[in-house]
């Protein structure tokens, strides 16, 4: 049996040998020697101007909202409480917030993922004329806020929406029936608007990548175009599916531009603005702000584990 | 097998013509080397025998079946690239019966099949293996494999040596001559390699510029050129080719 001085003896040598390491790692980056050095001193300068702004405004904020979060009193960060959590998990209000997010992400991501990957598709694999006009088009919602996208679904399928209206003269019914621009309905439609064009970027990369000689390959063996897709197209852009919908769906649970204009549905950011701003809950809002985190960030490092998939956590 | 009919066929795109009213007959078990530099227009009319172009102009035809805008899943047409094109998401076996598959063919028959042809090539132990394992040579037999294994109408080979090392392809050149040989199978062999082509093929089709400068035996092409270009094109690598075999 080791005794306690022979346990601190080890320690302290493990801690010097650590010290040691991490001063010849800066040494060698403050005063590169090899060309191994030198490369070390590129990736760090490469590397700080994120790793600063990662400390600054993505560490402190986060261990701070951790902290309200567990804060004992409104407005001061004191004690160890975990009521907020509590709130969360007991108050059927909470869990009926949590489920709207995740059936609106989900539904929306899969729709949007549904509707990306026949247009990365064509866009990829064939000569489309206007092939730039195109690719614009389905790419620029990418840069409106989600606000502006409401307001497009607003003038589309509000009250005096040009669908709308369209649909009222087709059907003779009155417009005010068949607007959906302020129900779930519209949200979703609002939702696969901001999402369909990110699903498209990711699987875009994964369809430049296909081998189309494998492709004709089946064909010639007398695969059906559909056949074709299944069997050979599908598992090369396997990849690009889930990181598309990594990626969708991981914007469907952070939309909140949209909900601003069309608040059918209360989903976690809206409840966590609500939070802020009418109920003054800080902790609550604290607490769903971690609960996000954490749920966001496992979910990637799982969609990631399990697959090659091309969207980073 | 079948023969195949290609009757003044064009291929353009935009201003471009890539093939130029190509006429040319391969008779049943005959396999034509098609010859040319780089963008000649060869590979384009083999993706038209293929159906991955459809002719601006002209007709194909395998025997006396207009096939000229048959889809290609229907024209019964084995490929082998230059780049394998094997599916990397499936075993060697299962390249090789994929085509029965689409046939709706039963699994044990299929299997069957696919170990018969992987052992006629020398690579029977090979079925279970990834694709991406294997050497080049060894992917190249399993592209043949799988084409072969539809007993296709016409066998279509696009620069298939392109790639591999000199001793490899001096091999492989050998057996894949012989087993088409073998198989009485009706070919077209497309490749800018002179050698690979009087060694392999019964008749020669020199291309150039998106026409056919002509079509004959390699003892024909090498002795009575048609033309300055063939003249030109094929004694450039002359004395390096072991015409024993006429």
């Amino acid at each position: 049996m080791a005794t306690l001085g022979e346990h601190s003896e080890r320690a302290g040598s493990r801690l010097r040998a650590a010290v040691h390491l991490a001063s010849t790692a800066v040494g060698s980056i403050v005063d590169p020697v090899t060309e191994r050095d030198r490369t070390r001193r590129r990736i760090v300068a490469l590397c700080a101007p994120f790793a600063t702004l990662l400390a600054v405004a993505g560490a402190y904020p986060l261990v701070e909202v951790v902290r309200i979060s567990v804060s004992a009193e409104q407005y001061r960060s004191v004690g160890f409480a975990l009521e907020a959590y509590g709130t969360l998990v007991t108050d059927p209000y909470y869990r009926g917030v949590a489920f709207n997010s995740l059936w609106l992400a989900g539904g929306t991501t899969l729709a949007s993922v549904g509707v990306a990957v026949p247009i990365a598709h064509a866009l990829e694999k064939y000569d489309l004329p206007g092939e730039d006009v195109l690719v614009t088009l389905v790419s620029f919602p990418i840069s409106l806020p989600g606000i502006v996208a409401a307001f497009m679904i607003l003038v589309l399928l509000g009250n005096n929406g040009l669908v709308t209206n369209l649909a009222a003269l087709l059907t003779g019914r009155p417009a005010t029936d068949l607007a959906i621009a302020v129900s779930a309905p519209g949200l979703f439609v609002a939702f696969c608007y901001s999402m369909i064009p990110r699903a498209t970027l990711i699987l875009r990369g994964t369809y430049a990548e296909l081998d189309h000689a494998a492709e004709e390959a089946a064909q010639s063996l007398g695969a059906t175009p559909w056949r074709t897709f299944r069997y050979v197209t599908l598992p090369q852009i396997r990849p690009g599916i889930t990181g598309a919908v990594i990626l969708t769906f991981r914007t469907g649970l952070a939309i909140f531009g949209t909900l601003i204009v069309i608040q059918t549905v209360v989903v976690w950011t809206l409840q966590i603005s609500r939070e802020l701003a009418t109920g003054y809950d800080i902790q609550v809002a604290g607490a769903m702000a971690t609960a996000y985190f954490l749920f966001t960030f496992a979910f990637t490092a799982l969609g990631l584990r399990y697959t090659d998939a091309e969207v980073g956590l | 097998m079948a023969r195949i009919t290609l009757d003044s066929v064009r291929k353009r795109y935009g201003e471009t013509t890539a093939v130029n009213g190509v006429s040319l007959t391969v008779d049943d078990g005959e396999i034509v080397g098609v010859l040319g530099p780089s963008g000649c227009g060869k590979t384009t009319t083999l993706r038209t025998v293929a159906g991955f172009e459809t002719p601006t102009a002209g007709t194909v035809a395998f025997d006396d079946q207009d096939v000229t805008n048959v889809p290609p899943e229907n024209r019964n047409v084995g490929l082998v690239f230059q780049e394998y094109a094997l599916f990397d998401n499936m075993t060697v076996g299962e390249n090789v019966a994929f085509g029965l598959k689409m046939r709706g063919i039963a699994k044990a028959k299929r299997r069957k099949r696919a170990t018969e042809l992987l052992d006629m090539l020398g690579i029977g132990e090979m079925a279970d293996r990834d694709p991406t394992t294997l050497s080049g040579g060894q992917q190249q037999r399993v592209g043949l494999a799988r084409a072969l294994a539809i007993e296709p109408n016409v066998l279509l080979l696009d620069e298939p040596m392109t790639g591999l090392d000199a001793k490899l392809k001096a091999r492989l050149r050998d057996e894949v001559g012989e087993l088409l040989s073998e198989l009485d199978v009706t070919g077209l062999y497309v490749t800018h390699d002179q050698e690979e082509a009087m060694l392999m093929c019964d008749r020669i089709a020199v291309m150039n510029d998106g026409r056919m400068e002509q079509v004959g035996t390699p003892r024909e092409v090498y002795e009575s050129p048609a033309t300055e270009f063939v003249s030109e094109f094929v004694s450039l690598d002359a004395p390096q080719l072991p015409f024993v075999q006429w």
